[in-house]
C-alpha cells in the first residue's frame, strides 16, 4: 500500500479548480505531505449519503501551490490534456479497451464466486439454524453485531482486498478458473469507468505545466503552519480561513481555528473575541498570525513564511 | 459537527445533539464492515468512531492511523462497475441536441433513400417524409452534451430531457453525477464516424470535460451532487446563466403566482404618516410630544397603535424585483424538490427550495443589503401558513414571507444558510394577550434575516 | 401626570467614572488602563497591581490608514498578581496532575495584560510589539504575592522545588507554552456597561486546553 507515485505529481486543473484523481497520489500526499484536501466525489459502493465520500479530491490552491513549490506536483490544464484523446490513434484505444474488458471480465468472475459463495454459506446458515437452538444463534448475532471498528485487525481482510485490488495484476484471492467457469455459465465483461484518463493518454510534457496557483493572501500563514507539521483544512465551518489538526484528521481532533491578517491590518478586537470565544466554547484555540514580511521585501512567498509570527487566543475563564 | 467537542457549538442550550456525520473527516475503517460487492439493500451507515486529542510516540496510535488510511486507500480505490444487465451506456456529444438533430436528419434521409430504392418503380409516392417540414423543436437545453440512446432505469425520471427518437439528453452535471456513482458508462471521443471506437469516459475526463462546460462550475456541482446523494430532486433555476435576457417570466406559469398586492410602498407609508401626524382632531404630535395625545384612551391596544410611528418594510407589498437586479453569486441558480415531494420532469410543480451558490474563493464577503434584498424579491412570495404558523409567533417570524438558501462552498465543503424576509413589523405584539406564543428555543435570533441550518 | 413627578436630577456619577475622570488621563488609551485596572483590582481581586509605559514601533508598512499613522505607539500595560493561576498549560496541568501538585499549592505569579477598548486599532504588529517588549518590563518584577504556600510542609516543598525546576528546564523549549499575556478588551458600544472580557494570548501555536 505504500506506493510511490511517480513525481511530480500531476494536480488537475479543471474550471479554475485543483483536483485529484488518482488513489495512489492521494495516499502518498497524505502519509508523505500532510496534504488532505477535501473528498467532494461519491462513493460507487455507497452513493446514497455524505458521510463517506471519494474521489475526486479537491486541493486548496494554497496545498497545490505548496506542492508545487516543493517539486512534489505539478499542474496540468486537464481540459486541455483531454485534447489528446481526439488524436488517439485507432490502435491505442482498441488495446486500451481490451484491457479493459479483460479486467470487467475478471470482475464478472469475481462476483459470480462471491454470490455462490454467499448462497453456500446462505445454505449452511438454514442448517445450522434448523440443529442450533435460538439462544446460541442470537449470541453469535450479537457477537458480530459487537465487532466494532476498533476490533477490526488493523490490516484489511482477505475479502476486502479482492474487492479492490481487482485491478492488480496478480489477485491471490481468485479463485483458479476452472472452477469459475464450472460454477457459472459464460460470463459478460463488466463495464468499467476507469477513475483516471492515464492511461491511455500518456502523461503531458513538463513544457505544458501551468505556474504555480496564485494564492491567498494567508499563504504565509497556510505555509507556516504546515511546515510545522499541522494539517490544514478549510475552515467556513468555524468561520475561520483554516482548521489545523495536530495529526490526520482522520484521527485527530482539530486543534486550532485560524485566521491569517497582514502584518499592519487593523483587527477588529471584535473580531478576536468572538473567535476566542468560539474557539474556546469547541475547545479548540484561536490562532491568528501572518508575515512581517510583505511581498516587496522578499524574492517569493517563501521567504515570507519565515517571518510568520502566530498568537494563540483561548478564554480566560475569568 | 461529528466531534464529540465540536457538538457544542451546533447545540441549542436546551436542544438535543444534533450529528451531522458529514461535518468530519470520517474513519474510513467503518467502510470495511459494508460488503460492497453484494447488492443487499442499502448498507446503514455506521456511528463515528473515537478520534485523539493529539499524536503520541505509541505504537498503538501509529497502527490505529495505519489503519484508518488502509482502510481509506481501499474504501477510494474500489472501482466502477457496470453490469451487463443494466449497463447504461451515454455518448458524449459536445455538439448537443442540434447538432445531433442535423445529423439525424442527414441519416433519415439516406435511410428514406435506401427504403425506397426497391419500391420505386412499384410507387410512385413522393418522398414525403424528407420534404415534410421539421416537427417543431423540442424543448433541449443547449448545454445538454450527453446523449442516452437507450434509457432505462429510474434515473431518467428525475433527468434529462428526451428528444422526439426517445434518447434523453443529459445536462453536465446530470452526466458527471451518474457516471460518478457508477451508474452510467459515457462513450467518447464524441466523434461523427459511427464505425470509429469508442472508449469509456474516466472519472478525470468528465470532470475536465463538464466542468466549466454550460455554466457549471465546481461549486453548483458540489452542491447539485450532495444533494443528488440524499435524494433532492434539482432543475436549473432561469439565473442559471450570468447573462440573462430579462423575460418578464420571473415566476413560471406552473408555479402558483403569487397574489398582487399593490401596497402603499415606503412614500405611501411616509404619506399617512404625514396625514396622521397633522390629523387636527388629533391632539399627538411625533415631533413636540406626546405621541399618543390627551383625551380619553377607552384601551391600551389604541394607545399602542399610536406608538407605532415607526414605518416598517412590509415584504408583501414589496414590488418583486426582476432577475436582473440580482447579482451573481446572489442569484437563484437551482431549484431543489425534496425527495418526498412528487417531482414530474414534464411538470415540475412549485420547487421546496430555492438555492444560490456561493464559491467563498470567488466571493470572500457578505452581501450587501441591497444584493440580498434582490435575491429575496426575485423569489415568489411564500407567506407563512397553516395551523401551526397560525398558533406560532417565532416559528412565522423564522419562515418569513420570502425565502432563499444560500449554499456557500469552501473548497468542497458545502454550508446551507436559510434566509428568510422576516416581518417584524406585522406582528403585533400587543394585539397578543399574555406574551408572544410560540415555541422559544424556535426564535433563535430574533432580528435580521432569519438563518438557520437547512435539514 | 408630569405634573406630580418631581423633576428628575442627574444621577451621581459612579465610583468608575468618578475614577476615570479624576485620573485626568491624557489620551483613551489611558482611560482604558484605568478602567481594566479598576476591574482587576476590585472585580477579580488583583493585588499589587501596577502600570508599564511601553512604546510600540510604527507600522512597518504605509497599507494602514493615515490615522493611525503616528512615529511611535505608546501602550500602557497593567500588571498585578490574580488570586488564582488564569491559566494552566495542559501539559504543565498533566505534569502537575501526575506529581500531586494542585494549583492553589503554587505561588499566585504575576500576571501582564493588555488593556484595550472596542473599536482601538490594533494589529497583528501592536500584538508582537507588546511581546517583544514584555521580557524587558516583566525582568525586573520576580515577586510573589501574599500567602506563600508550602513552606511548612517539607513533601511539599520538595515538590514545588522540582515543579520550579521542571519549569525552568521547559522554558526554552516552550513546552508548557511560551510568554502569555490577558488581553482585556472593553466595552465601550452604547456607553459601555462596565464589561471587560478576558482571553489569554501566548506567542505561537500553543494547543487548547481540554476543560
Amino acid at each position: 500500500m505504500a506506493s510511490q507515485p511517480d513525481l511530480p505529481i500531476p494536480i488537475s486543473y479543471v474550471s479554475g479548480r485543483y483536483l485529484l484523481f488518482s488513489i495512489d497520489a492521494v495516499t502518498y500526499l497524505r502519509r508523505e505531505h500532510n496534504i488532505c484536501g477535501v473528498l467532494i466525489g461519491t462513493l460507487p459502493q455507497i452513493p446514497q449519503q455524505n458521510v463517506f465520500l471519494g474521489l475526486p479530491l479537491e486541493l486548496m490552491p494554497e496545498e497545490a501551490r505548496l506542492l508545487v513549490d516543493k517539486g512534489v506536483a505539478c499542474i496540468v490544464d486537464e481540459n486541455k490534456a483531454h485534447d489528446s484523446m481526439n488524436t488517439l490513434l485507432e490502435e491505442d484505444r482498441r488495446r486500451y479497451l481490451h484491457d479493459l474488458q479483460a479486467q470487467g471480465l475478471h470482475a464478472s468472475r469475481l462476483h459470480a464466486d462471491r454470490k455462490e459463495q454467499q448462497k453456500e454459506q446462505a445454505l449452511k446458515n438454514r442448517l445450522n439454524d434448523k440443529n442450533a437452538n435460538p439462544k446460541a444463534k442470537a449470541a453469535a448475532a450479537a457477537a458480530v453485531q459487537a465487532q466494532t471498528p476498533e476490533n477490526v485487525p488493523s490490516t484489511p481482510s482477505k475479502k476486502d482486498d479482492a474487492v479492490v485490488d481487482l485491478f492488480a495484476a496478480e489477485d491471490p484471492f481468485t479463485p483458479s478458473k476452472d472452477t469459475a467457469s464450472a460454477s457459472t455459465p459464460s460470463q459478460d465483461a463488466m463495464g468499467i469507468t476507469p477513475a483516471t484518463s492515464y492511461p491511455p493518454l500518456s502523461i503531458p510534457p513538463s513544457s505544458s505545466h501551468l505556474s504555480a496557483p496564485a494564492v491567498p493572501p494567508s499563504y504565509p500563514l497556510f505555509a507556516h503552519l504546515h511546515s510545522r507539521g499541522y494539517f490544514l483544512s478549510p475552515g467556513l465551518r468555524f468561520g475561520c480561513q483554516y482548521t489545523a489538526y495536530p495529526g490526520d484528521p482522520l484521527r485527530f481532533h482539530s486543534h486550532f481555528l485560524v485566521v491569517s491578517y497582514d502584518w499592519d491590518e487593523n483587527i477588529d478586537l471584535m473580531d478576536l473575541i468572538v473567535g476566542g470565544r468560539l474557539g474556546t466554547g469547541v475547545k479548540k484555540g484561536f490562532l491568528i498570525g501572518g508575515a512581517k514580511k510583505t511581498l516587496d521585501d522578499v524574492e517569493s512567498e517563501a521567504d515570507r513564511v519565515d517571518s510568520v509570527r502566530t498568537f494563540s487566543l483561548e478564554w480566560a475563564g475569568m | 459537527m461529528a466531534d464529540a467537542d465540536e457538538d457544542v457549538v451546533q447545540t441549542p442550550p436546551t436542544g438535543q445533539v444534533e450529528v451531522d456525520l458529514s461535518d468530519e473527516t470520517q474513519d474510513f475503517r467503518f467502510l470495511n464492515h459494508l460488503n460492497f460487492i453484494s447488492d443487499t439493500a442499502s448498507p446503514s451507515i455506521p456511528k463515528r468512531g473515537e478520534k485523539d486529542f493529539e499524536p503520541n510516540p505509541t505504537e498503538h496510535q501509529a497502527d490505529v492511523l495505519s489503519a484508518s488510511r488502509d482502510a481509506m486507500h481501499n474504501a477510494l480505490s474500489f472501482p466502477r462497475l457496470h453490469r451487463p444487465k443494466t449497463q447504461i451506456i451515454a455518448y458524449y456529444a459536445l455538439g448537443g441536441y442540434a447538432a445531433q438533430a442535423e445529423l439525424d436528419a442527414q441519416q433519415d434521409a439516406l435511410q428514406v433513400k435506401e427504403n425506397q430504392k426497391p419500391s420505386e418503380s412499384t410507387q410512385k409516392k413522393p418522398p414525403t417524409d424528407a420534404s415534410k417540414p421539421p416537427p417543431k423543436p423540442v424543448n433541449i437545453s443547449p448545454d445538454a452534451c450527453v446523449l442516452v440512446p437507450i434509457p432505462k432505469g429510474q434515473y431518467f425520471k428525475t433527468m434529462g430531457q428526451a428528444d422526439r427518437k426517445n434518447r434523453v439528453w443529459l445536462l453536465p452535471e446530470e452526466a458527471l453525477y451518474l457516471l460518478e456513482r457508477g451508474s452510467l458508462d459515457i462513450r467518447w471521443p464524441s466523434t461523427s464516424d459511427p464505425d470509429a471506437v469508442s472508449i469509456p469516459m474516466s472519472l478525470q475526463a468528465a470532470y475536465a470535460c463538464f466542468v466549466g462546460h454550460g455554466g457549471l462550475t465546481l461549486e453548483r456541482f458540489s452542491v447539485y451532487t450532495g444533494l443528488k446523494r440524499l435524494g433532492y430532486s434539482f432543475l436549473r433555476a432561469p439565473g442559471w446563466s450570468d447573462e440573462i435576457e430579462d423575460t418578464e417570466e420571473i415566476a413560471p406559469a406552473s408555479e402558483p403566482s403569487p397574489p398582487k398586492f399593490h401596497g402603499p410602498g415606503l412614500a405611501g407609508i411616509l404619506g399617512s404618516l404625514f396625514k396622521w401626524i397633522h390629523d387636527p382632531r388629533k391632539t399627538a404630535s411625533t415631533a413636540t410630544g406626546p405621541i399618543v395625545g390627551f383625551g380619553i384612551h377607552r384601551h391600551y391596544m389604541d394607545v399602542y397603535r399610536k406608538l407605532a410611528i415607526i414605518p416598517w418594510y412590509d415584504p408583501v407589498t414589496a414590488p418583486p424585483s426582476k432577475l436582473s437586479d440580482t447579482t451573481p453569486p446572489f442569484r437563484v441558480v437551482f431549484h431543489i424538490y425534496k425527495p418526498s415531494t412528487p417531482f414530474k420532469k414534464s411538470a415540475p410543480p412549485a420547487p421546496d427550495f430555492r438555492v444560490a451558490v456561493v464559491s467563498t474563493r470567488d466571493q470572500t464577503t457578505m452581501p450587501a443589503l441591497p444584493q440580498l434584498g434582490a435575491l429575496l424579491e426575485s423569489t415568489p412570495l411564500d407567506p407563512p401558513h397553516g395551523e401551526k404558523m397560525q398558533r406560532m409567533m417565532y416559528m412565522r417570524l423564522r419562515h418569513g414571507y420570502r425565502n432563499v438558501v444560500m449554499a456557500v462552498v469552501d473548497q468542497g465543503v458545502v454550508s446551507y444558510l436559510r434566509i428568510a424576509d422576516s416581518a417584524f413589523g406585522k406582528e403585533k405584539l400587543f394585539e397578543t394577550k399574555g406574551g408572544p406564543q410560540g415555541n422559544k428555543r424556535g426564535g433563535r435570533g430574533p432580528g435580521g434575516p432569519n438563518r438557520s441550518k437547512k435539514r | 401626570m408630569a405634573n406630580t413627578q418631581p423633576t428628575t436630577k442627574r444621577p451621581e456619577p459612579s465610583a468608575l467614572s468618578a475614577l476615570t475622570s479624576s485620573a485626568t488621563p491624557q489620551s483613551a488609551e489611558s482611560a482604558t488602563s484605568t478602567q481594566v485596572l479598576h476591574n482587576l483590582q476590585h472585580q477579580h481581586l488583583w493585588t499589587s497591581l501596577l502600570t508599564h509605559s511601553i512604546a510600540t514601533p510604527p507600522p512597518s508598512s504605509t497599507k494602514i490608514q493615515p490615522q493611525f499613522q503616528s512615529q511611535s505607539q505608546t501602550i500602557t500595560l497593567v500588571s498585578g498578581i490574580p488570586p488564582h493561576r488564569v491559566y494552566t498549560h495542559p501539559d504543565e496541568q498533566l505534569w502537575m496532575l501526575e506529581n500531586g501538585i494542585r494549583e492553589d499549592d503554587l505561588r499566585p505569579e504575576r500576571m501582564f495584560v493588555i488593556p484595550t477598548a472596542h473599536g482601538q486599532a490594533w494589529s497583528l504588529g501592536a500584538m508582537a510589539a507588546v511581546f517583544d517588549e514584555l521580557p524587558g518590563v516583566a525582568g525586573g518584577l520576580v515577586e510573589y504575592g501574599r500567602g506563600e504556600k508550602g513552606t511548612e510542609d517539607d513533601e511539599m516543598s520538595r515538590k514545588l522545588a522540582r515543579y520550579y525546576e521542571k519549569r525552568e528546564a521547559v522554558r526554552e523549549s516552550k513546552e508548557w507554552g511560551s510568554e502569555r499575556l490577558l488581553l482585556a478588551m472593553v466595552d465601550r458600544g452604547m456607553g459601555g456597561d462596565g464589561t471587560v472580557a478576558y482571553y489569554v494570548v501566548q506567542e505561537g501555536e500553543v494547543k487548547p486546553r481540554q476543560n
